[in-house]
């Protein structure tokens, strides 16, 4: 019945997807493939925006924080509303500079802005890892998903390759515009599956109605609700939330797929009135949070402690098997679809930013097969991360977060200073990883900052090097006014 | 005048830039959902049974919205004008009212 009920939704979406994908996509090019021809309508944009923002980091990942930490959990209420206050000034600006400069991935507009080839490799790699990264958190709850979903019987290792097979499967055959479709349906189906469960979990635990699941997670676990939460030792204060939340804004838009899910849009318009839009649908949260605290109140246990696997443990203890497989479906779909989605990003930036430059005879054909290739070696990686580490969701995407502001000193210095040169910015991308990566000094962060967020400090210290260092080499002036 | 005229403007947009000013409004969630956090974090009240500070950042996402949206009507007026003054191309920059 559950792998029934799972395999009918995960094979039904993508077929579907395909089916749309084929009826609508315009020839093989790799506009078409990577930017879906620059026509994204509203609906089609918000769908394909959502299907981004919400991942299983949303679902899985909020509802374990919110089971093991309580208010820690809010950083979901915040990243949304803020990414898109931020957004609705910085994406029509990323927009005009696609259409006016024909760009098609994020390092496209380093090597157009900054007039630097060698910076544009670089930011293609840097992108590259962070996508990784994110990948890296759709593997990790999909193999879950396939763990639970078809028994014990399979090992972490051989879950996490078959959850990349499938992921690389799905973009193979289709590109941007079947995800879409498979976005708008995981949407649709993930909106019905939290609202049934939420209206069901308070018969499931003891309590009256929804809100009063909060009132008893609240008796049971006093501290649940407000800064620091059910864990002081973890350091997740408001000063956490104000600096992570603040690194989650900042990066939101940096990240190499949503740069091209920009260029995608129809219009400016749509852009701002997505922008609008959007935050309401982070409301939903309030129903993840209400899932987590439930399965708080009755104790729920998921194997070896794993909060990534609370939501499905405790689902699976409480409700029929039919809601476990309708739960695993669309879990899975909302791993499949951003994870395919970062894939074809990361092979697009690849092929022209990293291959073209080395070897500039080839074709157009050429270049998308190689992409296409590369993918496998994406996937693979962050099969690899996921085999080689055990963090939660939330913290998984809270370093794909880190990764990526990186490069957003580069990005917002271009649109606000124009005298910040490729030197600056490559002396800030330095300095930045050093920050974030070099034990020796994360270690010092622990000790002198424990409470903010690694990603936003080392972000401060790209921006400042970039700064100083354009202050000395600025941009030609010739460049400046092109 | 025929100067100001001749030099038709570039870029329509920049030329009324100044007044975009309304866009610093986007500032004001920033101020809500995270500036805030410490102060409302130890909030006893807790309407409809749940923790403040989560109703405070539920808020916050209507409030953004309504920002936004603000902030979304004033540039679709301002975008109209522009529209407008490009139309009709006797116009000269001065005749802009974008309020």
């Amino acid at each position: 019945m559950v792998v029934a009920l799972f395999l009918a939704i995960v094979l039904g979406t993508m077929f579907g997807a395909l089916l749309y994908g084929q009826r609508k996509s315009r020839g093989g090019s790799m506009d078409e493939w990577a930017i879906g021809g620059r026509r994204f309508g509203s609906w089609i944009f918000w769908f394909v925006n959502a299907g981004e923002i919400y991942t299983t980091f949303a679902l899985l990942g909020i509802s374990g924080y919110a089971w093991a930490f309580g208010a820690p959990a809010y950083i979901a209420f915040t990243s949304v509303s803020l990414s898109c206050a931020l957004g609705y000034w910085l994406m029509p600006k990323i927009w005009h500079a696609g259409r006016a400069h024909r760009l098609v991935t994020q390092a496209d507009f380093f090597e157009q802005h900054y007039g630097a080839t060698w910076l544009a490799v670089l930011v293609g790699v840097a992108g590259i890892a962070a996508l990784v990264v994110y990948v890296q958190i759709q593997i990790t709850a999909l193999s879950l998903i396939l763990r639970i979903t078809l028994g014990a019987g399979i090992t972490p290792a051989q879950s996490a390759i078959a959850a990349a097979a499938v992921m690389l499967l799905f973009v193979y055959v289709a590109g941007l515009r079947s995800a879409a479709f498979a976005a708008g349906i995981k949407d649709v189906l993930m909106i019905v599956l939290v609202a049934g469960l939420a209206v069901t979990v308070a018969d499931r635990v003891g309590a009256t109605s929804m809100l009063d699941v909060y009132r008893l997670a609240q008796e049971q676990h006093p501290g649940i609700g407000s800064f620091p939460g059910l864990k002081p030792e973890a350091n997740l204060t408001s000063t956490w939330l104000i600096t992570a939340a603040l690194n989650v804004a900042l990066g939101t838009w940096i990240f190499p797929h949503m740069f091209q899910l920009i260029y995608a849009a129809g219009s400016e318009t749509t852009i701002r009135r997505n922008a609008m839009w959007q935050p309401l649908y982070s409301l939903s949260y309030f129903f993840i949070i209400l899932l987590g605290f439930a399965a708080l109140i009755v104790d729920t246990k998921p194997p070896d402690g794993n909060l990534n696997a609370v939501l499905l443990q405790f689902v699976s203890d409480r409700y029929p098997a039919w809601g476990v497989g309708l739960l695993a479906g669309a879990a899975s779909l909302l791993a499949l679809v951003p994870g395919s989605i970062l894939l074809l990003g990361a092979a697009s930036i690849f092929g022209r930013n990293v291959v073209l430059p080395l070897k500039r005879d080839l074709g157009d054909a050429q270049v998308l097969w190689i992409s296409r290739f590369a993918m496998i070696g994406f996937a693979a990686a962050a099969v690899a991360l996921t085999l080689t580490s055990n963090k939660s969701l939330v913290e998984i995407g809270l370093s794909a977060y880190g990764a990526i502001g990186m490069l957003a000193p580069g990005v917002f210095l271009a649109f606000l200073w124009p005298r910040a040169s490729a030197v600056g910015v490559f002396a800030g991308l330095v300095a930045g990883y050093l920050a974030l990566l070099l034990p020796a000094i994360t270690r010092l962060w622990s000790a002198w900052l424990p409470e903010w967020d690694t990603g936003l400090i080392a972000m401060a210290i790209n921006a400042a090097v970039a700064i100083a260092v354009s202050v000395v080499w600025p941009r030609r002036v010739a460049a400046a006014s092109g | 005048m025929t100067a100001a005229t001749g030099m038709a403007p570039r870029n329509p947009g920049a030329t009324v830039g100044a007044s975009r000013r309304h866009r610093w409004l986007l500032l004001l969630p920033f101020v809500w959902q995270v500036g805030c956090v410490p102060l409302v974090n130890d909030v006893a009240w807790r309407p409809f049974e749940l923790p403040f500070p989560m109703f405070w950042q539920m808020a916050g996402i209507l409030f953004t919205t309504a920002v936004i949206a603000l902030v979304f009507a004033i540039d679709r007026r301002i975008d109209a004008a522009i529209a407008r003054a490009v139309a009709s191309s006797s116009t000269s920059v001065q005749d802009l009212d974008p309020r």
